[in-house]
């Protein structure tokens, strides 16, 4: 996968490259897993800059629409080739890298503000869905069987007012309450 | 120090200044204890400005913490730097949280200050549970400091590493450590200032809160009858923990009142929170945890027992089944 390659690709989903140009960078990407993976995650950033993340991203998407079109034998035989590629480029396995990158993009970006936040998000092969913690939460590493986080936080802003009274003396007792990460897939 | 089983034993530095330690150790646990008393009435009278690191586990979170001290008592501003503006102002009347992502303002209310041991007694009390040690010196946010290691005495407690600045007094950098000596969480100032003057205007919080949902504990919403009621007590502490403080308090999301009881030894804090769920409420027992701090919660009948603390969870869950209603007085 050479710069060049990566440039062509980059400019083909900016819609800048037309002809041969296309059919070559297409042809490359239909052998080329790593330049499809490089695709996808193109489109992601793409998306997550123009703010147009989906609440939800579903990887089995690609997959599903690729079997549906596997049984639909008769209209789309003649373009089954090209179908079946694009759609296993849509469809590549959400590798760990690109769905930690949506993750990533989506918090630059300040996605946690808006009303969408409370949205499940989905990601990942195994369509772990992860709910976004109202971002006051400190980020506990919880069980299922431990009370809601929301809850635990009230308790450390009760409970830290006396650590500066009782306890350790040094900086202030709410840093953890202010320093809770940002990014909550653990 | 070199009784204590090698589990407790913090660290190689810890191991590799033993030696030293053993000739005058006597003297670096008066020294230690010096400097904790030096660095506790440091960091409540100076004026300071300062950014450091949160380091728990993967993460890590920046802050500026902005400290006046003057006769109108202890004014601190802590700011995230990293993720959500989040604020925490407090002063000698309250603590407000400002939670931008949430449009939330969480305002509390503390009772008036009132005198309490400060630290530097406290170290006399708590050195059976505790052990203190100079472990040598160290370089922080550029400058010189003394690194002190506290260690308990058995498995019920968290270590402490301090770095202390030579000059200044203040707390540059600390570490909580299990009984492995693994550190749970890390404070690492990067930049500070002991200005001689800190403008008001460095204390106000950056956002107006308009438009900004508010909630506010107030202290006094306690009644006689819920006191009466609410009689819980734990029965097994690790020696030294004694009650600090007993509330009753709303809180959001119950109608009834929970009641909040604070345990300390001089050093570790453990909050018992008790709260009667609403039937439809879902049970929840279990342990928690972010970074050093510690929840175990269980059920008692219909009322929710949750443990906080910055103490091992063996010792909270410990704490936490220890804990009973005594008979509701006449």
């Amino acid at each position: 996968m050479s710069d060049e390659s990566l440039q062509q690709l980059s400019a083909l989903i900016d819609g800048r490259l037309e002809g041969d140009d296309s059919r070559s960078i297409i042809g490359e990407a239909i052998d080329d897993k790593e330049l499809r993976a490089t695709w996808t995650r193109y489109h992601l950033i793409g998306e997550g800059l123009r703010w147009n993340l989906p609440h939800a991203i579903d990887p089995d998407f690609a997959r599903r629409v690729s079997l549906a079109l596997e049984n639909e034998p008769a209209i789309l035989a003649p373009k089954r080739r090209r179908a079946s590629w694009l759609a296993s480029v849509v469809g590549v396995a959400m590798a760990a890298s690109v769905a930690a990158m949506a993750v990533l993009i989506i918090e630059q970006l300040g996605i946690d503000a808006g009303e969408g936040a409370q949205q499940p998000l989905v990601l990942g092969p195994a369509m772990t869905t992860l709910n976004p913690l109202p971002i006051a939460t400190v980020r506990w590493r919880t069980t299922e069987r431990s009370p809601a986080p929301e809850r635990l936080h009230s308790y450390l802003v009760n409970h830290s007012q006396y650590t500066s009274n009782f306890g350790m003396e040094g900086v202030s007792p709410y840093f953890r309450i202010v320093g809770y990460a940002a990014n909550q897939n653990q | 120090m070199m009784a204590l089983k090698p589990a407790a034993l913090m660290t190689c530095t810890a191991l590799l200044w033993g030696a030293a330690l053993s000739a005058w150790g006597e003297d670096s646990s008066a020294q230690a204890r010096k400097i904790m008393g030096q660095m506790s009435l440091a960091t409540k009278t100076l004026n300071y400005d300062a950014t450091f690191v949160y380091i728990r586990g993967n993460n890590v979170a920046s802050m500026r913490i902005i400290h006046k001290a003057d006769a109108g008592g202890e004014h601190e501003r802590l700011v995230s730097l990293s993720g959500s503006a989040k604020e925490v102002i407090r002063n000698q009347q309250e603590v407000t949280c400002i939670f931008p992502s949430d449009r939330a303002v969480m305002v509390d209310k503390r009772r008036p200050p009132q005198i309490r041991a400060g630290l530097p007694q406290r170290i006399e009390t708590i050195s059976d549970y505790y052990t203190y040690s100079v472990l040598g010196g160290d370089r922080v946010a550029g400058r010189p400091t003394w690194v002190v290691a506290i260690q308990p005495n058995g498995d019920d407690r968290f270590g402490y590493r301090l770095w202390v600045d030579t000059s200044s007094h203040l707390l540059l950098k600390s570490e909580v450590l299990d009984v492995n000596g693994n550190v749970l969480e890390q404070v690492l100032l990067t930049a500070i200032e002991v200005p001689r003057e800190i403008p008001d205007s460095l204390l106000q919080a950056s956002i107006s809160g308009q438009g900004y949902t508010w909630h506010t504990t107030k202290r006094g919403s306690r009644t006689a009858a819920y006191r009466a009621e609410a009689d819980w007590t734990a029965h097994w502490l690790p020696v030294g923990f004694s009650m600090q403080d007993r509330t009753v308090r709303a809180m959001d999301g119950n109608a009834e009142p929970v009641s909040h009881m604070v345990f300390s030894d001089g050093l570790a804090t453990v909050s018992i929170f008790v709260e009667k769920l609403p039937p439809d409420q879902p049970r929840k027992e279990g342990f928690s945890a972010s970074g050093a701090v510690h929840t175990y919660s269980r059920m008692s009948d219909d009322h929710q027992i949750t443990v906080v603390g910055e103490v091992p969870p063996a010792t909270l869950h410990k704490i936490a089944i220890s804990v009973s209603a005594r008979t509701a007085s006449p």
